[in-house]
């Protein structure tokens, strides 16, 4: 069996995009994702602001945390 | 000493090893701001993710017996946290079914793409018109999109896109199979993408000319 990627369309390769940005693909198709994306513009810029727009969602790694909150969950904790 | 090995494994059973008790307690502590942070994008609001907060910590204490491996804990309390948010909100819309509450609104989602309707040949954009829009976006648009998503579709982006959950985690998290956690997380994805587009086009961050419907 050939290590080469398979080929695929634009069509083919959007359809991939969502499970290859969330690293969920089987090699093999992973693999055939990243091929079209080295050799298509389009897709690849596509492919770069669902990641960008991904991370936006994603927001900042913490909130910052009332003091309420904080009393609360230490007299949660101290019971235990 | 008659029976020292049967008193440990009593003594195992009725208290935690203490490291999970550390542990837990470390993790807390470490992790309150990004505890909280998941909790307010799934309730929406302040108040609503504090309570969900120390429910998920009380309950984390009162379940520490059933935490298998520490070095799982933030999983573990992630799991709580989710439970504990859908259970909340069924009992919530209590008039409407389970699945009413988890699946999305009737309808045939058409497939949208955020990217597509902006990539389009405008004359007087120049430069990069995509990502030229995602500058233009506020971490409150952002919010808005992911507030309007119902909540079992809030749910999956949560655990995907700000938790980094893999699907195999979130499908264990929701008990759900896998393929429903994909396709789900595909839809929820979309149906954020023209959220945005929307409300771009409401806040006047876009002048595009209407796209042809098929």
């Amino acid at each position: 069996m050939s290590d080469t990627p398979r080929k695929l369309n634009c069509d083919e390769a959007i359809r991939l995009l969502f499970e290859f940005l969330d690293n969920e693909l089987e090699q093999h198709d992973h693999a055939a994702v990243e091929a079209h994306l080295h050799d298509c513009r389009a897709c690849f810029s596509r492919m770069e602001f669902d990641k960008r727009l991904r991370g936006m969602v994603k927001g900042p790694e913490k909130a910052n945390v009332p003091e309420t909150l904080r009393q609360r969950i230490k007299k949660i904790s101290d019971q235990f | 000493m008659i029976g020292s090995d049967t008193e440990t494994a009593i003594l195992q059973r009725m208290t935690p090893p203490s490291s999970a008790h550390e542990q837990l307690s470390q993790h807390i502590e470490s992790h309150l701001g990004q505890l909280y942070s998941t909790a307010l994008r799934l309730t929406r609001n302040p108040h609503d993710a504090e309570d969900l907060v120390a429910d998920t910590v009380e309950r984390a204490w009162k379940g520490i017996e059933s935490l298998q491996d520490p070095a799982c804990i933030g999983p573990w309390l992630t799991r709580i946290m989710t439970n504990h948010f859908i259970s909340e909100r069924r009992k919530a819309v209590h008039r409407t079914p389970h699945e009413e509450y988890i699946e999305e609104p009737e309808g045939d989602e058409k497939p949208f793409s955020l990217f597509e309707h902006l990539h389009q040949p405008v004359l007087l954009w120049w430069g990069n018109p995509e990502l030229q829009f995602l500058d233009k976006l506020l971490h409150e648009d952002i919010e808005a999109a992911l507030g309007s998503l119902p909540d079992g579709f809030r749910v999956v982006i949560v655990l995907a896109d700000v938790e980094g959950l893999k699907y195999r985690e979130i499908a264990q998290t929701l008990d759900l199979p896998v393929g429903t956690v994909r396709s789900r997380l595909a839809r929820a994805r979309t149906m954020m993408q023209k959220c945005l587009w929307q409300h771009a086009l409401d806040k006047g961050l876009v002048e595009q000319p209407p796209i042809e419907e098929t």
